[in-house]
Formats: C-alpha cells, sequence, structure tokens
C-alpha cells in the first residue's frame, strides 16, 4: 500500500451553493477555503468548470462527492474514477473526500448514502476501495461519517472503531461531521463524545458542521438545511481542541439562506475554536 | 449475512412499496427504514423537476409529481450523476399523455437546454476567417452542443411563456407546418429556436460533414425557385455565425 501524504490546511470556510456564486466569483465572501460538491463539476464543460476556474483563481478548494460508493460490494466504478482524476487535476484541491457509505450494487444507484454493516467483510471490501481509489487518483481520500438511521444485526464494531481500522489499513485521512455524530447517537444510542473521544486525532483532516430535523419515532433526520443547531455546536466547543490544523466548514446543502448567516455561524466555529485553544494555553 | 446480499436486499426494499420489512437489521433501527424508502424518490423527483423546471410548471405539482414515479418505477437509476436521470423522461411523458404531444416536446426542451449547459466546450468561430473561405467547397464545423427534433406543437411559445410563473401561459396546439427545435449553447448560456424543416435538414447535413455547397445542392434542387433558396441559404448561414452554431470552416 502506497502512503500518500496530505499535509494539514487550517481555516474556515463555507460549501459553495448556487445562490452564492456571485460573491465567490467576486473574491468577495470572506471565507479560508471552500468546498464543492465534486459531481456538479464533472461535466463536459459550460458554466459550472467557468465559473470553478475563476473561483479557484480566489480560494482554496476542497473537493467533495457523495457518489464514490466505497462501501460496495460489486467495487468501484473506473469511469466515475477517472472524471473525478481530471477534476482534480484542474482544480489541484486542499483534498479529496466522500462518505462511508454505499449507494447501490449490480447497476442500480439510489443516489443517497447508504449505511454499511460494521463487520471485518465491509472493512474489507471498504478498505480495498479505497486503497484502489487513492492509487487511481493518485491522493489520499477523506472519508467522511454519515449519518445513518439503521444498524444492523451482525456489525461486529463501532462505526468510530471502522473508521480507525480504514485509516490504519488504507492511511486515508479523515472528514468529520460532527452533526451527523450527533444524529447517529441519538438514533442509535451512543455517545457521540465516546466516538470522537476514541477517533485517531491526527488522520483528521477537516470538520463539517450542520443542522438536522426532527423525523417520525424520536429519529433525527440529517437535512442540513437548518442552522448549526445548539447541541451540535457544545459537542463541537468540547471537542475541537482534539483537533489541530483543520479545515472548518458549516455545510448547508438546502433552504440556503442569505451568505451573511452562513459567514456568521463560520465565525462563530472559528470563536470556539480560539476559546479552545485560549483554554488549552 | 454477506455485504452483498444485503445491499441487494436494502437496494430491492428501496426500489418496493416498502411493505416488507428488511433482514438483517437490528429491531430498534426498524423504524429507520421508511426514511431511506423516502429520501429515494423525494430526492429523485426533486432533482426532475430541478431539471424539467417547465414541464413541471405546464403539468403542476400533482401531475408532475405523477409523472416522476412513473419513471422512477420505470427506469430505476444507474449511472453515476444524478444530472443522468432525466434521460427516458420524455419517453414517460409520450406514454402518459399521447394525446398532448406538448407535454414531451417540453420536457426534451427543458432536458436538452439542461444538457447543452454542461455540454463541451467548443472554439468560437475565426471571423476574419470567412472572407477567404471557398463556401462552394468549405465544410461547415457546428458547435458540438446542438441538438435537434422535429415538434408538432408550439413548444417554444410555452416554454418562454412558463419563465413567467404568475402569467397564464398560451394554449398549446398543433402547428400548421412541422418545425424543427434546435438547442444549442451560445458562449456560456443555452439557447433554442424553432427553424424550418428546411434548415433542420441542412444542419443535419452539416454535422454529416457536407459542404456548404453540397448543402446548397442537396437541398436547393428540391425547394424550387433557384434564387430564393440562395437568398434563404444565405439568411440561414448569416445566422449560424452570428449565434455561434458555426464553429469553424475548413476546406
Amino acid at each position: 500500500m502506497i502512503h500518500y501524504p496530505l499535509p494539514a490546511f487550517s481555516g474556515f470556510g463555507l460549501g459553495m451553493r448556487t445562490p452564492h456564486y456571485d460573491a465567490y466569483l467576486a473574491g468577495e465572501a470572506p471565507v479560508d477555503f471552500v468546498e464543492i460538491i465534486s459531481e456538479n463539476y464533472m461535466v463536459d464543460g459550460g458554466r459550472p468548470l467557468y465559473s470553478l476556474d475563476q473561483v479557484r483563481e480566489r480560494y482554496p478548494v476542497a473537493m467533495h462527492g457523495v457518489s464514490m460508493s466505497v462501501g460496495s460490494a460489486d467495487g468501484l466504478d473506473n469511469a466515475y474514477l477517472q472524471r473525478l482524476k481530471a477534476l482534480a487535476a484542474r482544480v489541484q484541491p486542499l483534498w479529496v473526500s466522500d462518505h462511508l457509505c454505499w449507494t447501490g450494487i449490480d447497476g442500480f444507484n439510489s443516489h443517497d448514502l447508504l449505511p454499511l454493516p460494521y463487520t471485518e467483510e465491509a472493512l474489507d471490501i471498504a478498505a480495498a476501495n479505497i486503497i484502489h481509489a487513492q492509487d487511481f487518483l493518485e491522493r489520499p481520500m477523506l472519508i467522511e461519517n454519515p449519518s445513518s438511521y439503521l444498524t444492523f444485526a451482525d456489525d461486529m464494531m463501532s462505526e468510530w472503531e471502522f473508521l480507525a481500522a480504514l485509516c490504519e489499513r488504507t492511511g486515508c485521512y479523515l472528514l468529520l461531521d460532527i452533526n451527523n455524530i450527533y444524529v447517529s447517537g441519538t438514533n442509535h444510542g451512543f455517545d457521540p463524545l465516546t466516538y470522537l473521544g476514541a477517533i485517531p486525532a491526527d488522520r483528521v483532516r477537516q470538520i463539517h458542521l450542520a443542522g438536522h430535523s426532527h423525523g417520525r419515532d424520536g429519529l433525527l433526520i440529517d437535512t442540513h438545511d437548518q442552522p448549526v443547531p445548539d447541541p451540535v455546536w457544545a459537542l463541537y466547543a468540547k471537542v475541537i481542541g482534539r483537533f489541530e490544523n483543520v479545515a472548518v466548514m458549516i455545510e448547508r446543502d438546502d433552504d440556503i439562506p442569505p451568505l451573511e448567516d452562513l459567514i456568521a455561524e463560520m465565525e462563530m466555529a472559528r470563536q470556539f475554536s480560539q476559546a479552545s485553544a485560549r483554554v488549552a494555553a | 449475512m454477506r455485504l452483498a446480499e444485503l445491499q441487494r436486499g436494502l437496494s430491492a426494499y428501496i426500489k418496493s412499496d416498502g411493505a416488507t420489512p428488511l433482514d438483517g437489521v437490528t429491531e430498534r433501527s426498524k423504524r429507520g427504514l421508511p426514511v431511506y424508502h423516502y429520501a429515494y424518490r423525494a430526492s429523485l423527483i426533486n432533482a426532475l423537476r430541478d431539471v424539467f423546471e417547465r414541464t413541471h410548471s405546464w403539468l403542476g405539482d400533482d401531475l408532475f409529481d405523477d409523472a416522476a414515479r412513473a419513471h422512477i418505477e420505470k427506469n430505476p437509476p444507474n449511472s453515476w450523476t444524478m444530472s443522468d436521470y432525466g434521460l427516458g423522461f420524455e419517453d414517460v411523458l409520450t406514454d402518459l399523455y399521447p394525446e398532448n404531444p406538448e407535454v414531451a416536446e417540453l420536457a426534451w426542451l427543458d432536458w436538452q437546454l439542461r444538457v447543452a449547459f454542461n455540454g463541451p466546450d467548443s472554439p468560437s468561430l475565426d471571423r476574419a476567417k470567412l472572407a477567404e473561405t471557398d463556401w462552394d467547397n468549405a465544410q461547415l464545423h457546428i458547435t458540438p452542443t446542438l441538438t435537434m427534433r422535429p415538434v408538432t406543437t408550439n413548444v417554444g411559445a410555452l416554454w418562454g411563456a412558463l419563465e413567467d410563473k404568475e402569467g397564464q401561459p398560451p394554449r398549446a396546439h398543433l402547428l400548421d407546418v412541422p418545425e424543427v427545435l434546435t438547442v444549442w449553447r451560445q458562449d456560456l448560456a443555452p439557447r433554442f429556436q424553432c427553424v424550418s424543416e428546411l434548415e433542420g435538414q441542412a444542419l443535419a447535413l452539416a454535422i454529416a460533414g457536407a459542404s456548404f455547397g453540397g448543402i446548397c445542392s442537396e437541398l436547393g434542387s428540391d425547394a424550387g425557385d433557384e434564387a430564393e433558396f440562395a437568398a434563404f441559404a444565405g439568411a440561414m448561414l448569416g445566422r449560424w455565425i452570428s449565434d455561434d452554431v458555426l464553429i469553424d470552416v475548413g476546406s
């Protein structure tokens, strides 16, 4: 296995969303970096790539994918990887990330981030897929923890043990979504602090902060269409001191508010981080 | 349970009516299964509403969502990109609305405008070359984003009117003379235009590699009045140049 080094990047950013394109194109958004959804730019040409080139001249860009399907039992799609590699060559991103999930099998693609059973077999398959992706892309991957609404009878380990093992076996890095940990912790009855305390801190390169909704039967749903709620802020404030030199981002995917609202949330993340650093000093 | 078996089971559950519970999940988390069942359809319907914006406006929420569900049932997604999911929706609408051809024609236009939006870039025509061009033998290179189809309704007018969501669009009606609807991208902006069947034939010949002289010979002999056809061909070529439909001329 080849180990691909990945320099850390410390800063605060936002996911680039259509209503705010003008501010990013003008370089007026006061962010340290932006994150794009990779698949939105894995196209032949036109305005998406034209705009992305302009934004890249002004900001560091992280590439975040939703379609790699690293947990698929039938392996990865090399045509997808080829497109992703071409985009990465164009963008020269901070890094390329995707989720610990699978999206389909036998040609079917649900376009959802479906949960994996945390078994030795799934670990073998996900690790092999991540190694293949990293070798194909010739760069390391960041893997993000998903929100989930299911656990499986065959589970043999916790999600945090599974992620730590993936880092060990593949040399991949982590994108921690604090909201997803809170959502899954509530849905499945584990303590988010136990999760965050067990994650190998030196592998974490990026943090997502987001909001969620309340569904039926007490389930929390990872809608990413709300401001970051107090319990997620509290969790972030408690643990940010563990993770040095990370890129922290507000991830809002739906019901997009004015850019100023997201900047205010991003600044709150910065303040919690600075406060944690002062306490540590 | 092997991972592949579990993934096939959950995929089948998501695509099903959701009535049959899934094996292999914990008792506590069975309440989470409907979340995935619902999210699958909701995200695909939202994606179709986004791409087929004017078709959605024309049909309204209920009829559009019924058509989207029929598409999901008939054509489960199989591409890594959601952007491909509009493929085939026009055919579903043709089956659902055989007496209303404007519905499928609107969907075709919505879809092709999105395809052109993300389509391949091409160089701009070097207008300095035009004065030197031997038009009898010049091969015409048409922008790769151009696509076209025959239409039987006033779909162009409908699409334009539906931009105003508050306004009342005109009634759909059959055209007296069928036209050809063309879609392409000019610079970064997708465009469309309804042209005559004769111009559609000229475009098809140009895309197939015919020279301008060859196109005129092929179509002019059928068109009757030679002077009238020459004027038509000259005006057509002028529009192809000004609209960036023509991206290069070569021998």
